[in-house]
């Protein structure tokens, strides 16, 4: 049998996977065990979870994979300094000291600590290392349903690749173009999250929803659009670009980009974190997701041309821009696009491993296997009953325990249908930065003040950030005319026209709050300001979402809830019992359900 | 290396720094003070654990002024030449119609047996 470890670490968003025999058993990132979101640490809880649950310890391991070349990316460094210096010494004085550490030896650092983890590791034991890219087109390929297909994968940066088109055949991964560093789209949109005032590596996610609240006709809009195709970017016809980089300083600095050169350009100041969103900002973030869109599809019809495949399988932090994925499946340039549901770093830990196995081991892709080998992405910790019933006692509480799920789902639709919130706690954690149903908070989608009461008093976030629907396929088909297989809420999709709800003629030069507070469909609460919904498609019986989703059609007509990840803003998602309940009394959330026992505050 | 150990090896440089100070002042109250001070290290955890943060603490304080120190003089002194003349000699930006370079490399067991 053959057992390999993988793990992706030290630089973002460290985690660790185990495959035996080809099949991705146990998965899980650092952070939800350290509780620092995107923790760049060693994943040594990760990896002490995956040899626990696989009943092995480090010496049964045959490989352990790291997902980069540690090498590669000192010498990118290197070279970069080389070309800006005299600029670039503050970075550097930043960024040496842990090179000279840790990094740079990564073979000892990483043999030291799995030496700490399992004192029966051996450093004779195979200690091997992917590159970046490789690991994520390895995470996008192997686990797809496809026999052979187009890869396409987009980040910041790896060692010096930014982006890289690939074919992937059987067991064989074929890397055919790469983009390099400083020319990096992963970068290009880290630029504008920095200007409009969130967090690097985090508020992506916040810009992508922000952008839908700009008003693509206005003629700021258009300017902005103009001025960074002008003087930020150039976008090449095959979908590849080259940056200005006089405009930007991630390559010398401590920021992403010259705030006195953004000044000037834009004509406005850059955001600070607390200051108000004005429709100048909505406007720049929409013109940005414009472009990233532009440079995507570009790339995929590059990929397209150089593999002849209708299959597309997509991996890299970018991929996980569910709005420029709608509009790549809309454009229906393939037939068929898988994108691994954990596309940032962390799924490289899962890519490296399969890529490494794959070198010495034929790939079968049975004919029954209608959509991947990811097992739902449910591939972490799972809390046991005898867990709940440990913490209740210790704790002195007095859980309601149903003696089958038919029962509990009626009672939790039932509050639901109430307005009642609900922190859901099911079977395995989800591998990857979307909460889809083990560790999730839901609620009633047609109230209109539900999109405010979770963002405000249950996951305490800013007002503007939507929020995801988890829908049967029957109402996928209804009510947004959608075919294709959504089950990691990869995809961005507008409701049909026929369930809108009539605007205002002014309804486009809006204001952001009042555009927030206009009636938009039956469904405010997860149909965004332009009529997008990111949606998580559950097909299957032994889904966790299915049988609730059915009794909600029962109880209520349609099988339509919210599905948000169960945190508060700058946490990483629950993991433990600990965690849940932790969550569940430090915020407005009404009921906890784990398992079949559900907490409530009045009894507690 | 254990705790134990590691709380051992700090009262041992406590007890050697405080027998450089003896070798350079020749003065009594430090022989004194050291004996003193090392007896109550071994009898009492607290005190050694209070000694090991003394030292860790002097550690990092050291390490935050050398260590810019010595990056410094390795940007300035290595770096800065090094990436002078780089700029001089490096062809400039190429503005093809493409910044995709085909990929050269097989993807064999080999490939994973190196970090470059």
């Amino acid at each position: 049998m053959k057992i390999i470890l993988g793990i992706s670490g030290y630089f973002h968003d460290s985690a660790a996977a185990i495959i035996v025999e080809g099949k991705i058993m146990y998965a899980a990132q650092e952070e939800r065990f350290t509780r620092e979101k995107n923790t760049a640490v060693f994943p040594a809880n990760a990896i002490k979870y995956c040899l626990k649950e696989a009943g092995i310890s480090l010496h049964e391991v045959d490989a352990i994979v790291f997902s980069e070349k540690p090498f590669l990316k000192f010498e990118r460094l290197l070279e970069t300094y080389y070309n800006n210096v005299p600029k670039g010494i503050f970075s550097f004085l930043k960024a040496m000291p842990q090179w000279a550490e840790k990094k740079l030896m990564l073979r000892r650092e990483v043999r030291s600590q799995l030496k700490k983890i399992d004192p029966t590791y051996k450093k004779q034991q195979k200690l091997l290392f992917a590159s970046h890219h490789l690991s994520h087109a390895g995470s996008a390929f192997y686990p797809s349903p496809y026999q052979e297909s187009a890869i396409l994968t987009i980040d910041a940066v790896g060692e010096w690749a930014t982006a890289s088109i690939g074919k992937g055949n059987g067991q064989h991964i074929e890397l055919l173009k790469e983009m390099s560093f400083p020319n990096s789209v992963g970068l290009l949109y880290s630029s504008f999250t920095y200007f409009l005032g969130f967090s690097v590596n985090e508020g992506e996610y916040k810009l992508m929803g922000l952008s839908p609240y700009g008003i693509e006709d206005a003629a700021e809009t258009q300017r902005f659009i103009q001025i960074i195709k002008k003087e930020l970017v150039e976008i090449l016809t095959d979908g590849s670009i080259r940056l200005h980089r006089k405009y930007f300083t991630f390559e010398y600095g401590l920021r992403m980009v010259s705030d006195k050169k953004w000044t000037q350009l834009f004509g406005m100041s850059k955001r600070k974190p607390e200051e108000e969103i004005t429709q100048s900002h909505c406007n720049l973030a929409f013109a940005i997701q414009h472009i990233t869109e532009e440079i995507i599809l570009k790339m995929a019809q590059t990929a397209k041309a150089l593999t002849q495949s209708d299959n597309l399988c997509l991996a890299g932090g970018v991929a996980l821009n569910c709005v420029a994925n709608g509009k790549l499946h809309e454009s229906g340039l393939f037939k068929n696009i898988w994108i691994q549901p954990a596309a940032g770093d962390a799924g490289g830990s899962i890519g490296a491993a399969l890529a490494y196995y794959y070198v010495h081991h034929q790939r079968i892709i049975g004919e029954e296997q209608q959509f991947d080998t990811m097992s739902q992405a449910f591939l972490g910790p799972e809390i046991s009953t005898s867990e709940v019933e440990v913490f209740s006692e210790k704790n002195s509480l007095k859980p309601r325990r149903f003696s089958n799920p038919e029962d509990r789902n009626q009672y939790v639709i039932k509050n639901v249908i109430k307005g009642k919130v609900i922190g859901w706690v099911q079977g395995r954690m989800e591998f990857g930065p979307r909460a889809l149903g083990a560790r999730s908070i839901i609620a009633s989608p047609s109230y209109p003040d539900m999109q405010k009461k979770l963002n405000l008093s249950i996951k305490f976030r800013e007002d503007f950030r939507p929020f995801a629907p988890v829908l049967l396929r029957q109402e996928a088909l209804k009510y947004y005319g959608c075919s294709y297989a959504s089950r990691y809420m990869q995809f961005v999709s507008k409701i049909l026209p026929e369930h809108r709800l009539n605007l205002t003629l002014d309804y486009a030069n809006d204001s952001l709050l009042d555009k927030l507070s206009t009636p938009r469909s039956k469904f405010q609460a997860i149909t965004h300001v332009d009529f997008s919904s990111r949606l998580q498609v559950v097909e299957e019986e032994s889904h966790p979402f299915y049988g609730l989703l059915q009794e909600m059609r029962q109880q209520s007509g349609d099988g339509i809830l919210v599905n948000t990840s169960f945190n508060t803003s700058g946490e990483p998602i629950i993991c433990n019992m600990k965690d849940a309940y932790q969550c569940f009394i430090k915020t407005n959330l009404d009921i906890l359900v784990v398992g079949n026992y559900t907490f409530t505050k009045d009894h507690q | 290396m254990t705790r134990t150990r590691q709380l051992n090896r700090d009262v041992f440089i406590s007890g050697l720094g405080l027998g450089i100070l003896y070798y350079f002042f020749l003065r009594t109250e430090v022989l004194v003070f050291g004996g003193i001070y090392l007896s109550l290290c071994f009898f009492w955890e607290k005190l050694k654990v209070a000694n090991h943060q003394f030292w860790m603490k002097l550690t990092r304080i050291i390490q935050s002024v050398t260590s810019p120190m010595l990056f410094g003089a390795i940007f300035v002194f290595a770096l800065l030449p090094i990436g002078l003349l780089f700029q001089i000699f490096n062809k400039k930006e190429s503005q093809e119609d493409s910044t995709f370079k085909d990929v050269d490399q097989t993807i064999d067991a080999s490939f994973f047996e190196v970090p470059w």
